[in-house]
């Protein structure tokens, strides 16, 4: 289970609902590219680096819930991949 | 002590010290900084400029950002307003560059014509040849992501959203297009580092100037404006006009999706937290309400007096982490500049401030 939630952004509240994903459910090849790109290794490797000058970026707070435990990653969008982003919303549009 | 050969940084260094350099340094510099940090603290999220500030009149404490110190009178206009097709990958499709024709996309051409309005504000009314102050592209990208509802500034470049259609409408809109360029301009005049109070003033100056251009374009005083930003991007099911008043912060909007907006206007509502960077969008509430008391006890047109205390003292500030306090003491220093002592500019200045909590 994933779970993906904003805060930032021009606004300084996070207004996108708060999605939860149960992996296992999407069809293909939307679980492969979520297991790919949302998975705790992928994420953690993602260095939440301060982009000189950035402001108003939003900032995606994922859970991934799995084998009874679970870990949270806080990152800005000025850290993510653009197709992670894509991801993510194709995943909020749902 | 250091008793080395060796470049002085690899000595003992302060961590301010180093705080400094991994936000103004060059990529060597800052790397090596940040390593140093990594060793003896928690970094945190920061914002500034590479550009260092240049020292004037000799004195220790006399510095000015690079753009204020040599104004260039030549226009380097250049826009580039580029199509996102909804996907993230910036900047996207180059639709409209500078000196073309209208597309037919609403967006893109008012973005187009946005940044020209903005450019020209900061040419016409300081003498700064764009962002950086020496000729800097615009670039901007419209239809930024899917229903994406934010628009933001990533240290190169503008991106709007075209919102969900129901909390935002757009994102295309002179005060958020102002906004976004000024947070630009924070970051070649010092920086300010996007956290706490030196990230509100970071939001305030951005929404100040926001404010000033589309005063600026519709050619409206102090007294008629309405001090609003982003009027008009909600949507409509929104209860709200705007996402910020300046004039009455927290007035904004008030809705069951949203909340109700929650801008102080005085220091004594100050609001700790850890969200928002520290809440810079919403105690920016603070400064924003100072800046509209002191157009109201100056009147006439924000950007003539106002606007120019603020401008310089931003260009002069040297401080990333700067507090409310130290930026009150830096416009003070502006008014003083400009208009002289005893003169009813610095008296306007310090009432303001002194309405807000903040004594200077």
């Amino acid at each position: 289970m994933i779970s993906i939630s904003t805060s930032g952004g021009i606004g300084g509240f996070g207004v996108a609902k708060t999605v939860e994903v149960s992996v296992e459910t999407l069809p293909e090849p939307l679980r492969e590219e979520t297991c790919a790109r949302l998975d705790a290794a992928t994420l953690g490797r993602i260095k939440a680096v301060p982009v000189r000058g950035a402001a108003d970026f939003v900032v995606y707070h994922i859970v991934i819930a799995e084998g009874g435990a679970s870990r949270r990653f806080d990152l800005p969008e000025t850290a993510l991949p653009a197709a992670t982003l894509d991801l993510i919303d194709e995943l909020l549009a749902r | 002590m250091c008793e080395c050969h060796r470049d002085p940084i690899h000595c003992i260094v302060p961590p301010h010290m180093l705080r400094v350099l991994e936000l103004r340094g060059d990529p060597q510099r800052t790397e090596m900084a940040r390593e140093l940090l990594a060793q003896s603290c928690k970094m945190r999220d920061e914002r500034a400029t590479a550009t260092p500030m240049l020292r004037t009149r000799g004195s220790a404490s006399d510095f000015a950002a690079p753009a204020f110190a040599e104004r260039s009178p030549a226009r380097h206009l250049d826009r580039a307003i580029h199509d996102g097709g909804r996907k993230a990958a910036l900047p996207g499709k180059l639709v409209r560059a500078e000196g073309a024709q209208p597309t037919g996309d609403a967006d893109v051409d008012a973005a187009y014509d946005g940044a020209g309005a903005v450019y020209d504000f900061y040419f016409d009314t300081f003498g700064r040849d764009s962002i950086d102050g020496h000729g800097m592209p615009l670039v901007a990208t419209v239809h930024h992501r899917r229903r994406y509802n934010n628009a933001f500034w990533n240290g190169t470049q503008m991106a709007y959203g075209d919102g969900d259609g129901k909390i935002f409408q757009t994102f295309i809109e002179t005060s958020v297009i102002g906004h976004e360029m000024s947070h630009g301009v924070v970051q070649f005049s010092g920086g300010l580092t996007y956290q706490g109070q030196s990230g509100a003033l970071n939001e305030s100056f951005a929404d100040v100037f926001g404010s000033m251009i589309r005063q600026f374009r519709e050619n409206t005083d102090v007294y008629e404006s309405d001090w609003l930003i982003g009027k008009g991007i909600l949507g409509p099911e929104i209860s709200g006009q705007a996402l910020r008043s300046m004039k009455l912060p927290g007035t904004a909007y008030s809705d069951a999706l949203l909340g109700q907006d929650p801008q102080p206007y005085h220091m004594d509502l100050y609001v700790n937290t850890t969200e928002d960077n520290g809440g810079v969008h919403i105690n920016s509430g603070i400064p924003n309400h100072a800046f509209f008391l002191c157009c109201m006890l100056m009147g006439g047109k924000a950007w003539e007096t106002p606007g120019q205390v603020w401008y310089r003292a931003m260009q002069q500030l040297n401080n990333p982490f700067a507090s409310f306090n130290d930026w009150a003491v830096g416009t003070v220093q502006a008014a003083l500049a400009l208009y002289g002592v005893g003169s009813r500019e610095v008296t306007a200045v310090r009432r303001a401030w002194k309405l807000v909590g903040i004594s200077v």
